[in-house]
């Protein structure tokens, strides 16, 4: 990971002399429909359903009816850049910022329980485009297309809460009063993407631009770390002590599970050009 | 730099920064029960208030009124000296016999006194019952004053009426006590049994032996009151 920071700083340094050759700054923002993979997370919530569920209905002999809700889809997504173009090359800075989430829930007249998991990506990269159409369809209008990647780090920042309780509840029948539980755990991770994407712009007077954008990210997710001090480790929901879940957040502790942000990506989006102004 | 470029660029990055919210969870799982069916549940300590509202115990038992459900038949009744957390003594009784006794151990005071209804789950599937915070049961709390006071005497007399017929006659046990069922009558060392009244007199008359001990015995409704006894002897010597 050291590595690949160090390339894409030494890439970005490369990048800063160009302006001397470049015949415009351009920048836009696009907005898109992408879908995640995020199979760590699914699983995650998956497993919570699963164990909690088996532990319940072996008690007490019921069906019990905690089940996922929302298991990470796919959403809009943002996407900014800003870079320099020079005849068939343009070369820049892209942010994007991705988020989902998921839920195992279960609610009834006397409580209520869930499991929340949120993940947003803020992604910054470098990109290259090759424009390698530029054709004029009207009066100050020209359409041109482009094939591109962009690749970079994606600075994860994840929240994990654990909720549980009752609204009316009676004292323990062996006299312990209920506590509400509210437990909320971030995590971070840094992951790296590279994505190839092709695109159409429409262009105005050379200024203003339609963007329609098509790519598939591929990410390399990195490890998620606990951010916080909790130190939970079981949760119990009754005086019965029998655990229905298990969580483990120790402060810096290092999990084998990532948010994996690899999918389609589309958009659409405006932008613009102006010349650049070279000094006397 | 080209002012038009700086404008357009804070505006970009303004729709970047307005847009870019955290992703919402909006989905529920909402399941419908029944819920559970009230259950009335009556214990109360017949015995009368002071203006504290203390229940003011005379004598070594104290009597309940129940009204419970069918499942419930074991109470357990707890004894808390004034002021203290740990309760000194544990009473168990159930549904047919609603009374306590204690004995000389408890002395004459203050006392908080605790019922606990054992529970039962409801079984209604839901996550309070499931987690242990929903069940039948309940539990009650009373501050008593115990004093302790000597059971009561009948306090047995006579008055004669004729050389051979005698009237005894007796008092009444305090109805804090307990409800007299009947009186029973006895020649102790003669005839045994004489009568059976509702009344605190009876006529006897002395047998040809001319001196015996009559005894009377109060019998109470409250199955767990051993009954009253007191005696006088008579003689024509």
């Amino acid at each position: 990971m050291k590595n690949q920071i160090k390339s894409f700083f030494i890439l970005f340094c490369i990048a800063l002399s160009f302006p001397t050759q470049a015949q415009k700054f351009v920048f836009g923002y696009s907005l898109g429909k992408a879908n995640y993979q995020m199979g760590d997370m699914k699983s995650l919530l998956e497993n919570d359903v699963k164990n909690i569920v088996r532990v319940v209905n072996d008690n007490f002999d019921t069906d019990f009816q905690y089940k996922n809700t929302e298991n990470f889809p796919g959403g809009l997504f943002h996407d900014a850049y800003f870079g320099l173009q020079f005849s068939f090359h343009e070369i820049g800075l892209q942010y994007n910022y991705f988020t989902t989430g998921g839920r195992n829930h279960l609610a009834d007249y006397s409580g209520e329980m869930r499991r929340d998991i949120v993940f947003s990506g803020n992604a910054l990269g470098l990109y290259y485009k090759a424009h390698f159409l530029s054709v004029p369809i009207a009066k100050d209008f020209c359409l041109s297309a482009y094939a591109g990647v962009s690749t970079g780090p994606i600075f994860n920042e994840g929240n994990s809460d654990y909720f549980f309780d009752l609204y009316n509840p009676q004292q323990s029948q062996w006299g312990g009063e209920f506590e509400k539980i509210d437990e909320s755990y971030k995590w971070n991770s840094v992951n790296w993407y590279l994505q190839p994407n092709i695109g159409l712009q429409f262009w105005f007077k050379n200024t203003v631009s339609l963007n329609i954008n098509a790519g598939y990210l591929f990410d390399s997710p990195g490890k998620i770390r606990t951010a916080d001090e909790n130190t939970i480790d079981i949760i119990y929901i009754s005086d019965y002590y029998r655990p229905l879940t298990v969580i483990s957040s120790s402060p810096g502790k290092e999990y084998n599970l990532g948010a994996n942000w690899s999918g389609l990506r589309l958009s659409v989006g405006i932008g613009f050009a102006f010349p650049v102004i070279k000094s006397k | 730099m080209n002012k038009k470029l700086i404008h357009w660029l804070w505006i970009v990055l303004l729709l970047v920064f307005c847009t870019s919210c955290e992703y919402e969870l909006e989905e529920t799982n909402f399941v419908e029960i029944k819920k559970p069916q009230d259950i009335n549940y009556k214990i109360q300590i017949k015995a009368p208030t002071n203006g504290n509202g203390e229940y003011i115990i005379k004598y070594f038992f104290i009597k309940f009124d129940f009204e419970l459900p069918n499942d419930v038949n074991d109470i357990i009744f707890r004894l808390y000296r004034e002021n203290e957390d740990y309760n000194f003594n544990t009473f168990y009784t159930n549904k047919t016999s609603p009374y306590l006794s204690f004995s000389w151990w408890v002395d004459p005071g203050k006392y908080t006194l605790k019922c606990d209804i054992p529970s039962s789950r409801t079984n209604t599937g839901s996550l309070a019952d499931m987690a242990g915070y929903e069940y039948y049961g309940k539990t009650f709390e009373w501050k008593i004053v115990i004093q302790q006071n000597p059971i009561p005497s009948l306090n047995l007399r006579y008055d004669r009426l004729s050389d051979t017929t005698f009237k005894l006659s007796w008092d009444k046990p305090d109805t804090a006590y307990g409800e007299v069922d009947r009186y029973e009558v006895y020649d102790y060392w003669h005839s045994g049994k004489l009568g059976t009244t509702q009344e605190t007199s009876y006529v006897v008359t002395l047998s040809q032996w001319n001196s015996t001990y009559f005894v009377v015995r109060a019998y109470f409704k409250e199955s767990f009151l051993s009954p009253l006894e007191s005696e006088v002897y008579i003689s024509n010597y």
